[in-house]
């Protein structure tokens, strides 16, 4: 598991390249994927990934569409035209992050590296 | 794949409710995750019982209501932030510049529409005058319930907000309201905007703000 000091700042990131990668999806569908792609290395909180994902809707980047299932409200996320663009922007700018971070870092020396 | 009963969810439903969940959009998200969660556990092998309590606890202490707070307030910071976007910042400049303590006793009959009215209704205790841009975001300075909205008839709105203590906050001259009555206002919560008050106040942009007594009469 991974601090959430370091996912606080790629949940957007998170969010808006899975919605990409899989079309609309809704809040829980999107905790077990990123759970099953990070192998149990990436947990979302429901605190941190609700908020987020109102917040992207409020941004235009979401739009939402609501299905009933008997009593239960399911709300599907998709992104807008606004928000696939903001997909690419964040995924390019995490990938230099990360070529960045590599060369600051000394290309991730940890204590096993030989 | 094990799938909730009719009355499994209202369980959960009543559960949330009790736990200060209000009824809203973000609650009937909060539901269906919670049902997803249950689901799963039931799947691995548990029972209801055990499934629920252990999906509610992944929230942990108070995390539904934190998260209903949280997924709100993020949707309302970006409104406001759109509305206000000519202003260049949605942090209002308050400058308190008066306190009083007065101590007006007495009813009128008609419906509050100006500041002197006001005075006649309530038993003030304390009366905060609030230079505000109009337009800015009013925030709410604790937490509590709208009790009631008047419309004033220059058009603009007075909220009545009641706390856990039974105290009334009133903030008037607002426009442009996200809160309606019944609405439950965390402390920090944008309720609405500053209206631009014109005519009886000598200066233009004002807004005000002023706790009863406990118990004090409001507006009959």
């Amino acid at each position: 598991m991974y601090s959430k000091e370091l996912l606080k700042g790629t949940l957007r990131t998170i969010i808006l390249n899975l919605l990409s990668e899989n079309g609309k999806m809704y809040g829980y569908e999107i905790t077990q994927k990123v759970k099953e792609l990070s192998e149990g290395k990436i947990q979302l909180t429901e605190g941190a990934l609700y908020p987020t994902l109102h917040k992207l809707e409020a941004e235009g980047f979401l739009t939402t569409e609501t299905m009933n299932i008997g009593k239960r409200v399911r709300k599907y996320y998709t992104l807008t035209e606004l928000g696939s663009e903001k997909s690419s922007s964040k995924i390019k700018e995490f990938s230099d992050f990360v070529a960045t971070m590599q060369v600051v870092l000394g290309g991730f020396k940890t204590s096993d590296s030989k | 794949m094990v799938e909730l009963n009719e009355n499994q969810v209202n369980f959960i439903l009543k559960d949330i409710k009790e736990k200060g969940l209000p009824q809203s959009k973000i609650t009937d998200e909060l539901l269906d995750h919670l049902c997803c969660g249950v689901e799963v556990e039931m799947d691995a092998g548990l029972n209801f019982s055990e499934a629920y309590h252990k999906t509610i606890q992944k929230f942990g202490p108070n995390g539904l209501i934190h998260t209903h707070r949280e997924s709100k307030s993020a949707k309302e910071k970006i409104a406001i932030q759109k509305k206000t976007k000519t202003f260049g910042s949605m942090v209002a400049a308050c400058l308190v510049f008066l306190v009083l303590a007065v101590n007006a006793k007495g009813k009128a009959e008609i419906s509050p529409v100006s500041k002197d009215r006001i005075y006649t209704h309530y038993s003030i205790e304390n009366l905060i005058y609030f230079h505000v841009l109009p337009n800015s975001p009013v925030f709410a300075t604790e937490a509590g319930e709208v009790s009631h909205i008047y419309r004033r008839k220059d058009g603009l709105y007075t909220i009545e907000l009641e706390t856990s203590n039974n105290k009334k906050l009133v903030y008037d001259l607002m426009t442009d309201l996200f809160v309606t009555i019944g609405s439950e206002i965390q402390k920090g919560e944008v309720m609405g905007k500053a209206g631009k008050c014109s005519g009886t106040h000598s200066i233009e942009k004002i807004n005000f703000l002023f706790e009863t007594k406990p118990g004090s009469p409001s507006y009959e």
